[in-house]
């Protein structure tokens, strides 16, 4: 998990670098004069008309991504961020995430409070007992504090599953929304080498990953999860090696998937994407003079069009990355408190109650680790390829 | 395939529980080790009774992951967006027409418009109109013709032969 961890973080710097040095070449003025401004401010808005954002206004509407967004509408923002004002409001971000982080540790407070009391108690009982048939009385003892500790945590347990669940659906609908106007695009301004590429590696992704994740992953978190419940139980079957099994196949499965995935899907991106760059800077040599004539780059019209055409695909990844991100975010907080609150209550209850029941708390928030990583190596998938799409074919 | 795993860990997790409770109400006794054993294998029995199936690969089945849904294009979009192209590149030939000094001269592009690939197939330009501004050149109309030609190549992809002129 910890490779997957760092290899996410490394491809992380290294894309952002590569935005980063796409945006300072795409900054560059071509557009000296204030009629050109307008022609293209013209040809976008004319454009962006053009485009069908409706499935992807639901979305926002029906999502949490409304901290970022503001109160503008799909197109709104995209024609904000075109004009280059990206954050309007990050102070309101923050403390938005501050309030999330928050809302959940309050969330969670009341069942970490009755788990250690239960479990306390438990011990108290447990070394107040009396003497005569101590093993039965004390084996059931712990039976019931641990029946009451599973109940507690299993309430939080269940409703995590179910936010996994529907986050990863609505990381899945989203692409479903996001990548055919990106293809559009990248086939406006002429990238079809780019195309051929990502348009059966974003099918992969949205089909066959997601399904692995939910219908392989999933499963294994769960599995993984009852046989620590149950292996806790007693003292005379252990199943910890069979858990550890489990855990590394999932490790072995999410990590596979992903290296093969963006290994091909980037290798193959960059050359097409460089084969594309080709053909349409030979293609505006083809249409454009050598000889500079005056006023040939603002008549240049075409160039226009292309231009305003690659800023809209731009401008739409950066839409679909600021959605999943608000859609992401908070599950992922509200993830790793808990998370965070169960390794608490599992230091808490070692010293004064009882073994069983703070190693069953200590697994399960190993085990919660899967639901994370499978967010986010879903999320990530999708921000590489977005990114990736946006890298290519940019007219420069 | 999910069926079976659930019933897998099901009978796992139920034989272990049956153990504990077998062990919270037998009374202490030389019998007790015996039947823990015991349990300890039926445990080891369930876990490994699906693997021969396992291997023999009929446990899994990806018919139903489906992938073979793609991502369409939208046509309309590109049919709307190569307009714009073509009417681009129009406007640029004709504005650098004027500029050279003609005027009333008609260009048309033609481009497959419906194509994912812009292409222009051909560019009509029509000459009947032709208006000389600059009255101090008296040119033939066949230099004239080669001079728009010239400014047309410059400015749009097209071959030679695809520029049809008519006067």
């Amino acid at each position: 998990m910890k490779k997957v961890f760092v290899f996410i973080a490394v491809s992380l710097i290294v894309l952002s670098s590569t935005f980063f040095v796409g945006s300072i070449v795409q900054a560059q003025p071509v557009y000296a004069e204030s009629t050109l401004q307008d022609d293209l401010d013209d040809s976008i808005s004319k454009q962006l008309g053009d485009l069908d954002v409706d499935e992807l206004d639901d979305i926002l509407s029906s999502s949490g991504a409304k901290e970022l967004f503001g109160e503008k509408n799909f197109l709104e923002k995209l024609s904000s961020i075109i004009s280059g004002d990206f954050a309007d409001d990050s102070t309101s971000i923050w403390q938005a995430l501050l309030k999330l982080v928050f809302d959940s540790i309050l969330s969670y407070l009341p069942i970490i409070a009755s788990v250690i009391a239960v479990s306390i108690l438990g011990g108290m009982v447990q070394s107040l007992k009396p003497n005569l048939n101590g093993k039965s009385i004390g084996s059931i003892i712990h039976f019931v504090t641990y029946g009451v500790v599973v109940i507690l945590i299993f309430t939080i347990v269940s409703r995590m599953i179910a936010v996994t669940t529907s986050t990863i659906t609505s990381i899945k609908t989203q692409m479903d929304a996001v990548f055919p106007i990106l293809l559009t695009m990248l086939t406006a301004v002429g990238g079809s080498v780019s195309v051929s590429v990502y348009q059966p590696a974003m099918a992969l992704l949205a089909n066959l990953i997601i399904n692995i994740f939910t219908v392989f992953l999933m499963p294994i978190f769960l599995i993984s999860t009852a046989l620590s419940l149950v292996s806790n139980l007693s003292n005379n079957v252990k199943l910890d090696k069979f858990i550890s099994f489990l855990n590394s196949v999932f490790k072995w499965v999410i990590g596979l998937v992903f290296t093969i995935f963006i290994g091909f899907a980037s290798i193959q991106g960059i050359a097409a994407g460089s084969i594309d760059g080709l053909s349409i800077k030979t293609a505006k040599f083809a249409i454009k003079s050598y000889v500079p004539i005056v006023g040939s780059y603002i008549s240049d019209g075409l160039y226009i069009v292309l231009a305003s055409s690659s800023l809209i695909k731009n401008a739409v990844g950066v839409c679909g990355l600021l959605l999943l991100v608000g859609s992401v975010i908070s599950p992922i907080i509200e993830l790793v408190m808990f998370m965070l609150s169960l390794k608490l209550m599992a230091g808490i209850i070692e010293p004064l109650g009882d073994g069983k029941v703070a190693s069953f708390v200590s697994s399960l928030s190993k085990n919660l680790t899967m639901l994370i990583s499978m967010i986010v190596a879903v999320s990530f998938m999708y921000v590489l390829l977005t990114g990736l799409v946006m890298c290519s074919a940019n007219i420069l | 395939m999910f069926s079976s795993v659930s019933a897998w860990i099901l009978s796992i997790a139920g034989i272990i529980s049956l153990s504990v409770v077998v062990e919270l109400i037998l009374p202490e006794g030389s019998l007790n080790k015996y039947i823990r054993s015991v349990f300890s294998f039926i445990v080891v029995l369930v876990i490994i009774a699906p693997l021969p199936k396992l291997v023999s690969g009929k446990a899994f089945d990806f018919d139903n992951l489906n992938y073979s849904e793609t991502y369409e294009i939208d046509d309309n979009y590109i049919y709307q967006n190569n307009i714009y192209k073509t009417q681009a590149i129009q406007d640029t030939i004709m504005s650098q027409i004027k500029q050279s000094g003609y005027e009333g001269v008609e260009v048309s592009v033609s481009s497959n418009n419906f194509s994912k690939e812009f292409k222009i197939k051909a560019i009509y330009v029509e000459m009947k109109n032709l208006v000389i501004l600059d009255k101090a050149k008296h040119k033939n109309i066949l230099d004239i013709q080669e001079e728009l030609l010239s400014i047309i190549l410059r400015n749009a992809a097209v071959k030679e032969e695809e520029v049809i002129f008519e006067r």
